[in-house]
């Protein structure tokens, strides 16, 4: 029972198989191994009877956890099939086949054209019974071809029902041991980092918090520099004022001289005195011509 | 442990591995951001405290208004929409540089003042935000 196909064996598999696979293959399971039920229905999809499945073959399965297949034979006509890959795998197991040199795994339904009957060894045939693929006595059938020499001339379906998928990966046990506890490890050490990270956000917070409540503050930066910039602005003028004034009073007068009046308002400060001579006065000027910079408009005038 | 069922477990590690080491890189970066925003915050509010103790501190106000009441003949005193209105009307002129001595190195937000000299006298009118 052994064909090759496109660099692969296939194997047929029915439950006397006694042969020894060594090499990854693909399987050909016998109805022995799955359950067939031909279903009228008024659909029109495969899909649309996949969904009824489990309720076509209630109560009639053993128990274990079922896959459902469909093939449309003809309008409102549909194959239906159930199997276990568990089941299956065990089964497998059971003829002595090693799952590592199992490729795919196909149903004899799906992969059988029903054309003609096909010898499976002394005793039994493959056939067709209303498009069921069936197994029977070798004595009722028309069997000249045997299954070998059937698929051998038959490329496979896509209907698989099984694919091994770490079929081409070699997997070294220590390795891979090791691979686990070092990213368990790491994955802990990450894990630490993070609630640390988490810790020491939530201490900023909170340290944020105390320092805006300590000295009654504004939540955001903005709202903090629109305060400073105001208290800026009072801050330059009060002390422009205060240098200015300061300035002027040290100003030497001489007998009958003196300030008179002084007015400070707003940006501008109006001073009014009363010196000797214009040559004073001139003196005067050029004293405030030499004030340093300022923000405030200073205005003199002069009485008689 | 079967083989299949260690290679699974060993994807799934990374796959968390890559989870947890995307999201530090995040929570660090959003540390540091946070931190620096912080020491920015504290520097600014520094700076803003040393401004409100200043020109902000309502309590220093009273005191200086108090202290000038005391030391000075006021004629009269307001308190006018979060203003303080003084005026004072008959100063010698010691008075008057003991005056400008006390308003000049307080905190006294001066709004407006007005010195008039009148025949040897000084009238002085002082408008002070609270």
């Amino acid at each position: 029972m052994f064909l090759k196909l496109n660099g692969r064996e296939n194997f047929f598999l029915s439950k006397s198989f006694s042969q020894k696979i060594v090499k990854k293959s693909n399987i050909i399971l016998s109805p022995e191994f799955y359950w067939v039920k031909r279903v009228e229905l008024n659909v029109n999809f495969s899909y649309e009877v996949k969904k009824m499945a489990p309720s076509i073959f209630e109560d009639m399965l053993p128990s274990g956890v079922y896959e459902y297949s469909v093939l449309k034979v003809s309008k409102k006509n549909f194959i239906v099939m159930a199997f276990d890959i568990q089941r299956i795998k065990s089964d497998l197991e059971s003829l002595g086949i090693d799952l590592k040199f199992v490729n795919k795994i196909y149903l004899a339904q799906s992969e059988f054209s029903c054309k003609e009957d096909l010898k499976i060894d002394d005793n039994f045939g493959l056939t067709c019974v209303d498009s069921v693929v069936t197994i029977a006595p070798l004595s009722l059938l028309d069997a000249s071809k045997s299954v070998e020499d059937y698929f051998k001339k038959k490329s496979l379906s896509s209907n698989y029902v099984f694919l091994n998928r770490f079929k081409d990966f070699k997997v070294d046990s220590k390795l891979t041991g090791l691979s686990i506890t070092i990213l368990i490890l790491l994955n802990l050490l990450l894990a630490l980092d993070i609630v640390s990270n988490i810790k020491k956000s939530r201490s900023l917070s909170s340290k944020k918090e105390k320092f805006i409540r300590k000295y009654n503050l504004p939540q955001t930066s903005f709202q903090l520099k629109s305060i400073e910039s105001e208290l800026k602005k009072i801050d330059k003028r009060q002390m422009d004022f205060r240098k200015s004034v300061d300035y002027i009073g040290r100003f030497k007068l001489g007998k009958k001289e003196s300030f008179n009046n002084l007015v400070f308002d707003k940006n501008r400060v109006e001073l009014s005195l009363k010196l000797a001579s214009k040559k004073r006065e001139k003196e005067f000027d050029e004293y405030i011509k030499k004030l340093p910079k300022s923000s405030l408009d200073i205005k003199v005038s002069y009485e008689k | 442990m079967k083989n299949s069922l260690k290679v699974k477990t060993l994807i799934a590690l990374f796959v968390i591995f890559i989870l947890l080491l995307g999201y530090k890189f995040v929570s660090e970066k959003n540390f540091k951001e946070d931190y620096e925003s912080f020491i920015n915050y504290k520097t600014d509010a520094k700076n803003l405290i040393l401004l409100q103790k200043k020109w902000d501190d309502k309590t220093k106000t009273k005191q200086t208004i108090d202290s000038i009441k005391r030391r000075f003949k006021v004629d009269s005193l307001e308190l006018i929409n979060g203003k303080y209105i003084m005026k004072l009307g008959s100063l010698k002129k010691r008075d008057l540089d003991r005056f400008m001595a006390t308003v000049l190195s307080s905190n006294l937000i001066v709004e407006k003042l007005e010195v008039k000299k009148d025949k040897g006298l000084v009238s002085v009118f002082l408008e002070v935000k609270r």
